[in-house]
């Protein structure tokens, strides 16, 4: 049968010479990964405007899976740390000035622009959020016409989901992607705010607490995504899941064991649609695994061959480059030193505060 | 009827309705067909309609090629087996005379027929082509037409300037404006 299906697909191509502006969009990006050199990249996407339209879905880096450090200070625009090479580069992006960054995802990042009134919900000019590749320069405007909801509670909404990491977004590497944002800050509801890509505004649902099973208290943890659900970690391990292509909210109770606290910060990873918690005792770390059979997090003696970035901005669980990496952890955004079986690391000497985001270079596009 | 001996045989058409006879194992080296013979579609001739004849040629070549190669490896000191370098002279030699409208066609061919040896080699292909090449060269290359506005490629260019600093074509298109 499916024979067929596909013989009928290829009587529907013509058969006359085909024009090399009409190269398939998987052979320009097969394209991309074989060109060295960075100019004969932007030279070649720039001869015609199809070539030119899978720019956004090009990812350099073809060597090593190692994530970079970008920080961005707020005055000069960015730097870029690799940890393996203890290098250091600066990129000019004037986007990243003045701005905070709520979460990454894909080597991109959601960005609003920095200004102190609109904490306090007196907004004086309308903040942008956007969602910014600093490696493409690729920009995408999240809306400025907000519906159901009055303008400047949207703008607190999201505000301060991005000031506390609590929203995400799945990659806009493909075209059909979603900016999620939760706030659960009463017993009876749970608001959620979405934007997908081509949508002229955002979508804000109203999600009523059936019982006390279904009550979500918010942490300040990370939201993850993974084929267009979004999850976030609520108190006592509780798991939220926001199904953005049914629309629908659901709150689990995975069981957790002792060690699983609610006094300490919590970083939230996906990696392959598994669900991991670290948690960040300064000296002490623990990771908890999400057994979806069971419903239990399950601590983690060992990563394997893998390696954990973690980060308030996004988290990334990758098989490093260099196998001496394996089975560490990296908090980039702080200095530690760690003493048990899960080495903690750090990745780059930021003792302050700062804004910064993990990219991954390489992510498979296909 | 049953001369298990004898090799089986497929048959493709190619876009311009000619007939290729290849052994089974010879189509199989592209995946698609593979898929297609195993969900037993084999006894008609396979319509291969987005590949012209003189390219099917071309993709049969490859793949009789890459049966020689697999069918004698086990066999030690194999006289057909070949070194790294041995492949990639016989990759160059296999793509030598091979032009820029039949290089974008067996692209598409390779890709389609997922063959993903053969589409390596064409990307390696147009990838030696296009280098240290400015976009107004890579156009006249494969006969691309400009379709930007003025206003859109000065944009670009100004986005990526460093790219394009010394593009003699650029120049003169403004220039001789």
């Amino acid at each position: 049968m499916e024979g067929k299906q596909m013989k009928s697909e290829m009587d529907s191509i013509v058969t006359e010479e085909r024009p090399w502006s009409e190269l398939p969009r998987e052979i320009l990006l097969l394209i991309a990964r074989y060109i060295d050199q960075k100019e004969d990249l932007v030279r070649t996407f720039a001869v015609c405007k199809p070539w030119k339209s899978v720019t956004p879905f090009i990812h350099r880096h073809k060597k090593g899976t190692d994530p970079l450090l970008l920080s961005f200070p707020g005055i000069v625009g960015g730097q870029l740390y690799n940890h393996l090479s203890q290098k250091t580069c600066f990129i000019s992006v004037p986007e990243l000035n003045e701005t905070v960054c709520g979460c990454s995802n894909d080597g991109w990042l959601l960005l609003g622009s920095f200004d102190e009134s609109i904490s306090n919900c007196e907004a004086t000019r309308v903040p942008q959020f956007f969602i910014f590749n600093p490696f493409t320069t690729d920009r995408i405007d999240l809306p400025e016409r907000y519906q159901l909801i009055s303008q400047d509670y949207l703008y607190c909404f999201i505000y301060q989901q991005l000031l506390s990491n609590t929203c995400a977004f799945s990659s806009p590497s493909d075209p059909n992607w979603t900016f999620f944002a939760l706030k659960s800050s009463s017993k009876y509801e749970v608001i959620i705010c979405t934007y997908h890509s081509g949508d002229r505004d955002w979508t804000t649902t109203v999600y009523p607490v059936e019982d006390e099973d279904h009550h979500f208290i918010q942490t300040r943890t990370n939201v993850v995504s993974h084929k267009g659900v979004f999850y976030c970690l609520g108190k006592f391990g509780k798991l939220g899941a926001f199904d953005s292509i049914n629309h629908t909210w659901t709150v689990t109770s995975p069981k957790v064991g002792k060690r699983f606290t609610d006094l300490v910060k919590k970083y939230f990873v996906e990696s392959n649609g598994e669900l991991f918690v670290v948690d960040d005792h300064r000296m002490r770390v623990n990771v908890f695994w999400l057994d979806k059979t069971k419903m239990e997090w399950v601590r983690v003696k060992s990563l394997g061959d893998r390696t954990l970035y973690v980060g308030s901005v996004g988290s990334v669980m990758v098989t490093p480059s260099n196998p001496s990496m394996k089975n560490r952890i990296y908090f980039p955004e702080r200095v530690q030193k760690g003493n048990q079986d899960i080495c903690e690391n750090s990745l780059a000497a930021n003792e302050r505060d700062i804004n910064c985001a993990l990219h991954q270079p390489l992510m498979s596009h296909q | 009827m049953s001369e298990s001996t004898e090799k089986k045989m497929v048959r493709l058409r190619s876009s311009d309705g000619e007939v290729f006879e290849v052994e089974e194992s010879v189509a199989k080296v592209a995946k698609t067909l593979q898929d297609m013979l195993e969900e037993d579609c084999a006894d008609a001739v396979i319509p291969i309609t987005c590949v012209r004849a003189p390219i099917l040629t071309k993709v049969i070549d490859y793949c009789k090629d890459q049966v020689m190669i697999s069918s004698s490896s086990s066999t030690t000191n194999n006289p057909n087996e070949r070194t790294e370098q041995e492949r990639k002279a016989w990759g160059q030699k296999f793509m030598e005379g091979v032009d820029s409208s039949t290089l974008c066609e067996l692209l598409v061919a390779s890709n389609f027929l997922n063959i993903e040896g053969l589409l390596n080699l064409g990307v390696d292909k147009m990838v030696s082509m296009i280098q240290g090449k400015y976009p107004q060269e890579i156009r006249d290359m494969f006969n691309v037409v400009n379709d930007f506005t003025p206003e859109e490629e000065e944009e670009i260019r100004n986005q990526n300037a460093w790219a394009f600093e010394r593009d003699p074509y650029y120049k003169k298109r403004s220039s001789s404006k």
